[in-house]
């Protein structure tokens, strides 16, 4: 479960930039809906992989005990999560672009792939010199 | 309207299928690893686990796109 720590803190780290740069430019550019879409989306998407993240480290721990685990991976939590982002762009469509929020909701998938590489290229670099 | 609740329901009954293959597949091999190599069980357990992630990502952005087209938000061309 140590494997999952480091790539929970390195997606958090990785995520919270592009967070922080949607939050900027919805201060300071004109296109506020736009990024306020994006920054919703991507924050929905990160909490999904956090939740899941949480949810697997619940069933690794379950299951190295020996026990039978009998929680999932919390699938409908994270189906409900994305439902209440739509239903906002429905509610405050001159808040949130929807277009923007389709294009924010895989953001952290694609980070958690580059966040995979990089754990595989320093394990692989940490073998070669050790 | 009728047209965009046929394709909001063709995109996430699609997904839900695509996922379904999906996951089949990925805990198909990963039970064989682990029957292999049961030592490596608790590196391969998060490796699956980070893939069924990546896995249950289809249907959850597709369930926000069909949402968008079963509503007429998104108008089907």
């Amino acid at each position: 479960m140590e494997a999952l720590d480091l790539r929970r803190r390195r997606m958090i780290t990785l995520s919270i930039i592009p967070l922080f740069i949607f939050l900027l430019l919805w201060i300071i550019t004109p296109y506020r809906p736009f990024f306020a879409g994006l920054a919703l989306g991507a924050g929905i998407s990160l909490c999904n992989i956090l939740y899941l993240a949480r949810r697997i480290r619940i069933i690794g721990e379950v299951a190295a005990a020996g026990s039978q685990p009998r929680s999932g991976t919390g699938l409908l939590t994270r189906i409900l999560l994305v439902v209440f982002g739509v239903g906002l762009t429905f509610r405050y469509p001159e808040w949130f672009d929807y277009r923007s929020f389709l294009l924010g909701l895989p953001m952290c998938y694609v980070l958690l792939i580059i966040v995979e590489y990089w754990s595989k290229g320093k394990e692989r670099l940490s073998n070669r010199k050790g | 309207m009728e047209l965009g609740v046929l394709a909001g329901g063709i995109m996430i009954g699609l997904a839900a299928l695509a996922a379904g293959i999906g996951n089949g597949l990925l805990f198909s091999r990963y039970l064989e690893g682990i029957t292999r190599q049961p030592e490596a069980q608790s590196k391969l357990f998060s490796q699956a686990m980070i893939t069924l992630g990546l896995v249950e990502a289809l249907p959850i952005i597709s369930i926000a796109f069909g949402i968008l087209v079963l509503f007429g938000i998104v108008p089907p061309k």
